[in-house]
């Protein structure tokens, strides 16, 4: 009886992962090491010898970077607005600035076109204004860097915004008591106290940054990323080892920083 | 004093950033929504008048994709939320929850979330690439894709109270592991499995990325339909279809808002 | 001993930005190297007050003056206050000593003579083996011994203390309640030192300014507001007392209070004249038995106990004087039954009354 109940709580999920997580991840790594006679590691050492997959690795790495960097000071600032202002309507606006983070990747693409396409929003009110149309630059890499500036913000916002709140304010006043100014005392004693949460926002945006499709297939189909190149390769060029040995680089990726940012979180 | 000059202008450029962010994050979701009654978005937006036309247009062309993920992400909703709460539950109240094999399976359990969805897409199609045609694929897909979200929350909810001493004394008056789940642990967890059912059904409602892989022209779910329009059809068309999708999107993330206050409470 | 006063508060009042009052026209000398108290109840405004002085709250009007200038609208970073904190505040990213490095690196000092000046810190406030440590390595009374280095390095005008013994368990509190009143004597600075726990105020304060309600009530010495408390909220928050209300009477020889069970004279110098309604205050150790046999001599009353607690050196008894129930305290030899009459002297010199 208690054996039949053991395999009926936790049975049908390990069934269900055995044979769609971990059975075609394992066959996704075999493929990945599979040439045209056995065994190789030519499907990984091309992603770096290859122009066209270093090229791309290096794109999606600079994309990730400046990503990264851009949205940890605007989602800090967002965060510490969020701790430290009270104001009429703060739920409301934490409700919306936080909502982009549950849009699909296409959608979060389609907002950047309504933005900064051709007939986007911000062309049109500078054609008003100055009656020259600017920032027309959806389907470009600087249409990328916005759209995933969009769907990173609000989930970092979220990450950093409870280690802000309970941030003690004390040590804040303990530095300006004794000689910091504002400045100051946000440089040497908050940043470094809410280092381990910026870190680890870092890394969950870096990796997700690394990994996204959707957003920039909406916008670029032909824009040279790893997620792109991996879709091309196995779709059009019908090369399963190579698509295979990008998967897993950004896959073995995303999984380490995901480790290090919990392992930091947990940390807090 | 020199100081305090940076210091204000420090924080009138941090209010300035603040303000753009927040336009940035909001106004294309209001626009989205103007836009898809706007007979004409040319340079102006509704210089030739109102109109339903677009909306029309998407459930004539596009009707079925969102009959499909409704359906899709109905099923994943009730499969997930029954497998997650009840592995959640064994992980979290077995004799041996602390040994090195649970420990492992949380970890393979939760893995799905942090591996990219196009990774898991390629595995899958390549793996059973037979059962692509039926459309079971793309289902398995946001099942294995959604778990860990209802697991996660639901052992999370089972951690912060000592539920193992309720199971325990529960089983002392002679309740089995089945009727102690149903009648003792449930109830008491039901808010933060509602929760992670909303999110499951959320990220099931988007998902692009596993689908993408796995989807044939005849099984199209709503953000491959979405897509498709966005490349190839007029912006009020994208915007009539993204509306339709935010109708759906919007009052689950309020409802996922309250829940998750009210758990804090 | 009349020493120059140091910091001068005048009419200081604050009202936070939802409309709670929490400091109404409070004036306040303190001479330079006094250790002055602020003792109250939780939200009576006292740490409001402090951090109003140091510069970490904008005051709502009044001014405050160290040396005849006035401070308002020096910014907390160079008002050169040293504030120690309820928890200590200690910057956990950084050691020990980096911690009171810091406000000298700040002052962009030179790094021999950081060194220096901490080392010696160090060695004053016994640290030295704990020189690289993390705060949270260390016990809190070394924390505590930390954040006062750390405010000591600058050189501070001032000295204010946010409740620092707070957060301490019993034992440690009543050790370093000691150290802290001999280290603050030693270094001769001004301090203003918050606290809601009277015995630390006593042992540690030149004067104590009991706050409530925002207002200061009555500022003096430990032992003058212990024995003659000027409100009714002092005589009653600062130790136990007796409390009857009573009435002025004009007597034989003078004037009397009128309790009811007994009267007594009217402690000298009162303002209370006949006919006034009173609150007359005992302290419980000015209450003292005599014996259970018959003896009429001056301000003596019979009493029936209603309760006899031991408290291990002593017994608790609370009694009933005519309509009134009083409480005092008997040595460990004498019995009380419950239900017993008992007679006690009231000591009327120490009466008080407001």
């Amino acid at each position: 009886m208690r054996r039949l109940a053991n395999t009926l709580f936790l049975g049908p999920t390990l069934l269900l992962f055995g044979l769609f997580f971990i059975l075609p991840m394992g066959m996704l790594v075999i493929f990945s090491f599979q040439g045209a006679d056995g065994f190789t590691l030519d499907n990984y050492i091309q992603i770096l010898t290859n122009p066209r997959y270093s090229k791309s690795l290096w794109n999606s790495f600079w994309l990730s970077v400046v990503v990264t960097a851009g949205t940890l000071v605007l989602s800090g600032l967002i965060a510490f607005f969020l701790a430290r202002t009270e104001f009429k309507g703060k739920n409301l606006y934490m409700t919306l600035i936080t909502f982009p983070a549950s849009l699909p990747g296409v959608v979060v693409g389609f907002m950047i076109i309504v933005l900064f396409g051709n007939t986007g929003v911000v062309p049109m009110l500078t054609r008003q204004i100055t009656g020259k149309a600017i920032g027309s630059f959806a389907y470009t890499i600087t249409g990328i860097f916005f759209a995933y500036l969009y769907f990173m913000i609000p989930k970092i916002v979220m990450t950093v915004h409870g280690a802000v709140v309970e941030f003690d304010r004390r040590l804040e006043e303990a530095a300006r008591t004794i000689g910091a100014n504002e400045l100051q005392a946000l440089l040497y004693v908050v940043i470094p106290t809410l280092a381990p949460a910026f870190i680890s926002a870092a890394a969950i945006s870096f990796y997700t940054s690394m990994g996204a499709f959707g957003t920039a297939f909406t916008l670029a189909n032909q824009f040279e990323i790893l997620p792109i190149i991996m879709y091309t390769d196995f779709t059009l060029n019908f090369k399963i080892g190579s698509a295979s040995a990008i998967a897993i680089l950004i896959g073995v990726i995303c999984v380490t920083l995901n480790m290090v940012s919990r392992v930091l979180l947990e940390k807090e | 004093m020199g100081n305090s000059i940076v210091s204000k202008a420090f924080k009138v450029l941090a209010f300035v950033l603040i303000l753009l962010t927040s336009a940035f994050l909001i106004v294309p979701i209001i626009f989205t929504v103007l836009g898809s009654f706007s007979a004409y978005w040319g340079q102006t937006m509704f210089s030739r008048g109102l109109t339903m036309r677009w909306y029309e247009y998407v459930f004539y062309y596009y009707g079925h994709t969102i009959k499909i993920t409704l359906l899709i992400s109905a099923v994943t909703v009730v499969v997930n939320t029954i497998l997650g709460s009840m592995a959640a539950y064994k992980v979290c109240m077995a004799k041996n929850a602390h040994s090195k094999w649970i420990k492992f399976f949380e970890e393979i359990l939760t893995l799905p979330t942090a591996i990219p969805g196009i990774a898991i897409g390629l595995a899958l199609a390549q793996a059973y690439a037979v059962m692509r045609q039926s459309g079971i694929l793309i289902l398995i897909g946001h099942i294995v894709f959604t778990f860990p979200l209802i697991f996660r929350t639901v052992t999370g909810a089972l951690r912060s109270t000592n539920f193992r001493a309720v199971d325990e004394a529960a089983a002392s008056l002679g309740a089995g592991p089945i009727r102690r789940f149903f009648t003792v642990i449930f109830p008491a967890i039901r808010v933060s499995v509602l929760s992670g059912a909303i999110n499951v059904l959320l990220l099931s409602l988007g998902e692009f990325n596993i689908t993408f892989f796995l989807y044939t022209p005849f099984l199209m779910t709503l953000p491959v339909g979405m897509y498709e329009s966005y490349a190839s059809l007029r912006i009020e068309v994208g915007s009539a279809f993204t509306t339709l999708f935010l109708v759906l999107a919007i009052p689950l993330s309020l409802l996922l808002n309250r829940l998750n206050k009210s758990k804090t409470m | 001993m009349t020493r120059k006063t140091h910091i001068s508060i005048k009419h200081i009042s604050k009202v936070f930005p939802d409309g709670t009052r929490a400091l109404h026209d409070i004036n306040l000398d303190i001479a330079e190297g006094e250790i002055l108290v602020l003792l109250g109840p939780s939200g009576c405004g006292k740490s409001t007050l402090l951090r109003t002085i140091g510069g970490l709250e904008q005051k709502s009007g009044g001014d405050i003056y160290f040396y005849n200038k006035e401070v308002s609208q020096v910014p907390v970073e160079d008002r050169n206050v040293g504030f120690v904190f309820q928890n200590y505040a200690l910057f956990p990213t950084m050691t020990v000593r980096e911690n009171i490095a810091f406000g000298l690196k700040l002052r962009k000092m030179a790094k021999a003579e950081i060194s220096r000046k901490v080392d010696s810190l160090l060695e004053m406030m016994e640290l030295v083996e704990h020189a690289e440590k993390k705060p949270r390595q260390l016990s809190g009374g070394q924390q505590q011994r930390v954040a006062i280095a750390r405010v000591l390095a600058i050189e501070p005008e001032v000295l204010l203390l946010d409740e620092p013994l707070t957060a301490l368990d019993a034992k440690l509190k009543e050790y370093l309640r000691i150290e802290l009143g001999q280290m603050l004597r030693k270094l001769g600075i001004t301090a203003i030192y918050v606290t809601h726990d009277q015995l630390e105020a006593m042992s540690i304060a030149d004067r104590i300014a009991v706050m409530n309600l925002g207002v200061i009530e009555q500022v003096d010495t430990p032992e003058r507001i212990y024995s003659s408390p000027k409100t009714d909220f002092v005589a009653d928050f600062i130790g136990r007392i007796n409390c009857v209300k009573g009435k002025m009477v004009s007597g034989a020889d003078g004037l009397f209070v009128d309790l009811g069970f007994i009267q007594l004279p009217a402690p000298s110098g009162t303002e209370k004249r006949a006919g006034d309604e009173v609150n007359a205050y005992l302290r419980p150790e000015d209450i003292e038995l005599v014996g259970t046999k018959a003896d009429n001599s001056g301000n003596i009353i019979q009493a029936i106990a209603e309760q006899c607690i031991f408290m291990g050196d002593c017994y608790h008894v609370v009694a009933r004087a005519g309509n009134e129930e009083i409480f005092f305290e008997v040595p460990n030899g004498a019995r009380i039954k419950i239900g017993e009459t008992v007679q006690v002297k009231l000591n009327a010199e120490k009466l008080i009354v407001l």
